[in-house]
């Protein structure tokens, strides 16, 4: 699978693909902020939660795994850097500095938010068009109008964004190909080489996105585009009983590890 | 020097790009690879030059296995390279790839002057903003710059595409020099038309598999276009007519050599 898969969007017939965009955002925003609340075990059910709805919506999981080598190094930076840090019970050592247990857990909880907030935007974006998603952003940030915020322009430049991230990885990929070719990129360069490397790649990239920014800008403004001007929307996408059941079982699990906490923390105080 | 040997290709289960495909390059002499978009011609070039991995089979380069990009050893110009020209002047965006080795920027332009006249820029050029130039210029001095660190294979993808006239017959002209040098080139296309001149060895990529074109009489090259569901140039199709009335013309030629060829053949068929 190429870099470029990750940002796709490919209609599909799945579970995810048939929920309501606006179902699929607040869920993102409402796991972010419940993993941050709660602790190891109830982020341990969500990232299984997430994974089950991965793969009932038929996201190819494994090659999405695959293209995800370079988060591996921040997910075991931050393991590494919470295992060693935390003071409290120790339980064994490793060339000499102590792991503790309480670090231990902070180090698995780091890591399985970082995995869950990638899931869950990585699902979200797989199964979301961009105008599905701008439209589904325009409509959240509604309720800016009133101090007089241009939401229609907000959504749109939002959604852009994302269109333009997915040329550009696409030009770094060809970028690194010409590269390559010329005898630039190769095997066991040495830092110096590396550090010129970057300059090579910095300048034209951001030439590129200059000069992409401006056509881009040219093509909006060719096709009289004005974000606007009040638009008809045909086979517009209506909340389903998909979306009802969707909510009911996210609030079920919500609430279950709300009464699992409760039963918990009775016990600790009886 | 170069060779594909019983190469399997595909980027995922449900579509096969190469089903165990052979190819033997010959120095001096052009390749041309046609083939349907989304057929594989670039991912052809792609591993040959090594960037891509074969499921099956075996890519030689000099006698030796190619396990990753052929980087110093061939050349390997993307299509519409133009896109990422950054230096300020053509001089500078021609001769960066030697600068970056290390090469005293004196020496290296120097080199970059010589190789830019020869492939038929101005000294007035030289000194210009490489984006300013025109389309044609613009992809002479993109290949200037990948051919500058010098090699004996060169694959181009898709070299004359999207240029006018002037532009292609310049670029045209510089392969003929290259293939005077005892070069092999590898180069892809849409269509075959213009590269006919520099008397190519043509491939077709259709349904996974790898067909060379007979040119051994016009109609048997026509016969293989034909089948494979690419449109034929239009000398293979005037030379096909020609032969059904007993007339042989050369296809190898510049249009307005075919076209004098064709003239003749007629005035004798009539008189």
């Amino acid at each position: 699978m190429r870099i470029e898969a990750i940002f796709s969007y490919e209609p599909k017939d799945g579970f995810l693909f048939r929920l309501h965009p606006i179902t699929k955002v607040l869920f993102m925003f409402f796991f972010s902020i419940v993993s941050f609340l709660f602790g190891l075990k109830s982020n341990l059910i969500f990232v299984i939660f997430v994974l089950i709805l991965i793969v009932i919506s038929k996201i190819p999981i494994l090659n999405l795994l695959k293209s995800f080598k370079g988060i591996y190094f921040f997910l075991v930076l931050a393991m590494l850097g919470n295992m060693f840090s935390q003071p409290g019970k120790e339980i064994f050592q490793i060339g000499g500095l102590p792991v503790t247990q309480e670090g231990l857990e902070t180090g698995i909880l780091v890591a399985l938010r970082l995995i869950l907030l990638v899931f869950i935007s990585i699902s979200v974006s797989m199964t979301t068009s961009l105008n599905e998603l701008s439209k589904a952003i325009e409509s959240l940030l509604s309720p800016l109008k009133i101090f007089k915020i241009n939401v229609a322009e907000i959504a749109f430049i939002l959604s852009l964004t994302l269109r333009a991230l997915m040329l550009l990885v696409t030009e770094v990929v060809e970028l690194r190909k010409l590269y390559q070719a010329k005898g630039l990129i190769r095997k066991g360069m040495s830092l110096k080489e590396q550090i010129k490397l970057a300059y090579y790649l910095l300048v034209p990239m951001i030439v590129i996105t200059m000069r992409r920014s401006e056509e881009m800008a040219f093509a909006l403004s060719l096709r009289g585009y004005n974000p606007d001007r009040t638009r008809i929307i045909l086979e517009e996408r209506r909340v389903s009983k998909y979306d009802t059941y969707f909510a009911m079982g996210v609030f079920d699990i919500f609430f279950a590890i709300c009464n699992v906490l409760l039963v918990i923390f009775a016990q600790v105080l009886l | 020097m170069l060779e594909l040997v019983d190469i399997t290709f595909e980027y995922n289960e449900k579509k096969r790009i190469f089903e165990s495909i052979n190819f033997k390059a010959t120095s001096g002499r052009l390749h041309v690879f046609l083939g349907r978009s989304g057929s594989g011609k670039t991912t052809l070039l792609d591993i040959a030059f090594g960037f891509l991995k074969p499921k099956q089979g075996r890519v030689y380069f000099e006698g030796e296995e190619v396990k990753e990009p052929l980087s110093s050893k061939a050349v390997y110009l993307i299509s519409d390279p133009e896109r990422y020209f950054f230096e300020r002047t053509v001089l500078e965006e021609a001769s960066y790839p030697l600068v970056f080795r290390e090469i005293a920027k004196e020496k290296a332009q120097a080199v970059a002057k010589d190789y830019l006249l020869k492939s038929g820029l101005s000294e007035e050029y030289l000194l210009r903003d490489p984006l300013s130039l025109s389309k044609g210029e613009k992809r002479r001095v993109a290949l200037v710059s990948s051919l500058i660190t010098g090699s004996k294979a060169i694959f181009l993808d898709e070299p004359i595409s999207g240029l006018d006239r002037k532009g292609k017959d310049a670029v045209l002209s510089w392969l003929r020099t290259i293939l005077s040098e005892e070069k092999v080139v590898l180069v892809t296309a849409q269509k075959l038309d213009d590269f006919l001149e520099l008397k190519p060895v043509v491939y077709i990529i259709s349904n996974s598999k790898l067909i060379e074109v007979d040119f051994s009489t016009a109609r048997s090259a026509y016969r293989t276009f034909k089948e494979t569901g690419i449109v034929a140039p239009e000398k293979v199709r005037i030379g096909a007519i020609l032969e059904k009335s007993g007339v042989k013309v050369n296809l190898f030629t510049t249009d307005i050599e075919f076209s004098e060829q064709v003239a003749r053949a007629l005035i004798k068929h009539a008189y």
